[in-house]
């Protein structure tokens, strides 16, 4: 075989071809190269060897596989979507490494000099802060979609120590993080249990009520406060009846919600209906529904919650401004439990693609997912459990 | 404030909820819409993602992953790294697409030649290191090197033989074997004539069998 002169070899490679489609056809490598007897003896080691890649190529995609790896990208694309311009308190280079996907590589050189594990503990300020929010990234983009949910809670929680912990350092330093606004109004609004100052260069988008979750950007002072750079709205829930619905605009609670065909409607939302919305303000100030649910459904899965005392649900007299967007919204809770519970608030999603996977997901899993996630969020929504890699 | 707020576990959960239901809604309804690779779908669609539309995410997602997998697959030895390179891939289409860059006209190719890096990068870095190092510290559901070190599979012939071919060899194997594209396809995929493909394809299918047979002996 190692006399393959150049003329030679275009022959034989013109001949495998030839044989490399027959077996496609079906045909065992001796009969592929039937009409080549001249060339056979050469080539049929060769169509042999083929023959068993071909084997290999054929496994099928594990049942699951497709699906995970969409949710991937439909996730991924929602976290793009709600990415926010760059600012002068953003912590650009580490964010836009993660995200080229050079992740999965930096993560395994982190294990391998156990430089993940030395940064688990820093806080921002340090210099392997920026690898520790890399690898979360890396973690998240690589999580199962289950398990996502939890993971980012559990790094959202983080981000909040970190900076009690950077504020008890008395270090002053730009931050980054999302929190549940308790009270507003004046220049000293109070996010997630922090003292967050306003300044006339303070940026904030949409309008701001206690009960939204917002991202603050911003660098810690000397006095242990927050100087806020900026503030936007994540996103925010509110209940209420639907009054009316034309087109993409509909009236919820008062408050006009566009809703578009990427908007979740559950089924059995109608005009009169008792609702929650997850919306979403855009920078312009649109309110756009992420999605429409049953108010009793939600209700269903975590009474208790509804019955804890509301520390960050103090109505209107918090509230800074004119109340345009949300006048009462904000702080109803999910109060009319008409019906307690729906055996199957959403209906088998007609599914053609993933038959092996979806009968699983749409029966059992989401009706429940109010209820698991409820019943272990109540005190503490930091599960350390799936965190063991970087906390040791 | 160490304890959450009501109105925060509330949207906590509606958050996960939406995100649920959202990855249910991907796949609902538009199984149908899997088509074939067609230049004038994957434009409209492009235009899809760079808006980041998720039925257009859907489309393309559909239309791609079976090939993309297949291609990781019968480079990788294993289910788990090959999804989460697969993955990556379409991960990495999204992003750019969506920053503008990203595929002109074939989507097909575009992914290919990604998954193909993506690979190229796996084993890079795979052989950069000896497998000592590589300890327990690796996230789990990372299969990693020296997972795939035991992997039962790398003591199979075939899979050690193309593990020695160069990675231009490997990649028409893959686009060929794995990925099931005709001799047209692969070389448009890789951007030359049948014929180059045909003498490559000669080159690399006879250094797997010396290979083969050189395990064998």
């Amino acid at each position: 075989m190692n006399g393959g002169r150049i003329p030679q070899e275009e022959a034989l490679s013109e001949a495998l071809e030839d044989a490399l489609q027959q077996l496609e056809a079906g045909a065992t490598p001796q009969e592929s190269l039937s009409g080549r007897a001249d060339l056979a003896e050469a080539l049929l080691p060769l169509v042999e060897a083929a023959s068993q890649a071909r084997e290999r190529g054929e496994r099928a995609v594990p049942p699951g596989a497709q699906q995970r790896s969409r949710t991937r990208m439909l996730l991924h694309a929602e976290k793009l979507r709600s990415r926010r311009r760059p600012s002068r308190f953003s912590w650009p280079f580490f964010r836009r490494l993660s995200l080229q996907g050079l992740a999965v590589l930096v993560v395994l050189v982190a294990s391998l000099t156990g430089l993940a594990a030395a940064s688990a503990q820093t806080i921002p300020g340090d210099q392997l802060y920026g690898l520790k929010r890399t690898v979360e990234d890396v973690r998240l983009n690589l999580s199962q979609p289950q398990a996502r949910g939890s993971l980012e809670r559990a790094f959202r929680e983080r981000r909040l120590d970190e900076i009690r912990r950077v504020i008890a350092d008395g270090r002053q330093i730009a931050v980054d993080f999302e929190g549940v606004v308790n009270q507003t109004g004046g220049s000293a609004w109070q996010i997630a249990g922090f003292t967050v100052l306003l300044d006339e260069e303070t940026s904030i988008q949409g309008e701001i009520l206690p009960g939204m979750l917002v991202r603050v950007l911003g660098r810690t002072t000397a006095r242990g406060e927050i100087l806020a750079g900026s503030i936007q709205v994540i996103a925010y829930a509110f209940t209420g009846p639907v009054d009316s619905r034309t087109g993409e605009v509909w009236v919820i609670s008062g408050v006009p919600v566009l809703v578009t065909v990427n908007t979740q409607v559950a089924p059995g939302v109608a005009v009169g209906v008792q609702v929650v919305v997850l919306a979403q303000v855009s920078e312009a100030g649109t309110i756009s529904a992420r999605a429409i649910l049953l108010a009793d459904v939600l209700e269903g899965g975590g009474p208790q919650q509804e019955g804890a005392p509301g520390t960050g649900e103090q109505p209107d007299a918090t509230t800074s401004g004119t109340p345009t967007a949300t006048p009462t919204a904000t702080q109803t809770r999910t109060a009319t439990p008409t019906r307690t519970r729906t055996p199957s608030p959403f209906p088998p999603t007609p599914d053609d693609d993933d038959k092996t996977e979806k009968p699983e997901s749409t029966e059992s899993e989401e009706p429940e997912t109010p209820e698991a996630t409820g019943s272990e969020e109540p005190e503490t929504p930091e599960p350390t459990k799936t965190d063991k890699p970087d906390d040791d | 404030m160490n304890s959450p707020t009501v109105s925060q576990l509330h949207l906590e959960r509606l958050l996960q909820f939406a995100a649920d239901l959202r990855s249910q809604a991907g796949s609902a309804a538009r199984a149908e819409q899997t088509q074939a690779a067609d230049p004038g779908n994957d434009r409209r669609d492009l235009d899809g993602l760079r808006r980041l539309d998720p039925e257009a995410i859907t489309r393309i997602h559909n239309r791609y992953f079976s090939m993309v997998y297949r291609y990781a697959r019968f480079r990788l030895s294993d289910d788990g790294l090959a999804e989460d390179v697969a993955a990556e891939a379409f991960t990495r289409l999204l992003e750019n697409t969506h920053a503008g860059k990203g595929p002109r006209d074939s989507v097909r190719g575009w992914l290919m030649r990604t998954v193909s890096n993506l690979v190229n990068d796996f084993y890079r870095l795979h052989y950069a290191r000896p497998t000592e190092f590589l300890s327990d510290q690796l996230p789990a559901q990372n299969p990693g090197p020296s997972a795939l070190a035991e992997s039962s599979e790398e003591k199979n012939a075939l899979y050690r033989a193309l593990d020695k071919l160069t990675a231009d060899q490997q990649h028409v194997l893959a686009l060929r074997f794995g990925s099931g594209f005709s001799l047209a396809e692969t070389a448009e995929a890789l951007g030359k004539k049948a014929n180059a493909i045909k003498a490559l394809q000669f080159r690399a299918i006879a250094a797997l069998r010396r290979e083969m047979g050189a395990a064998g002996d």
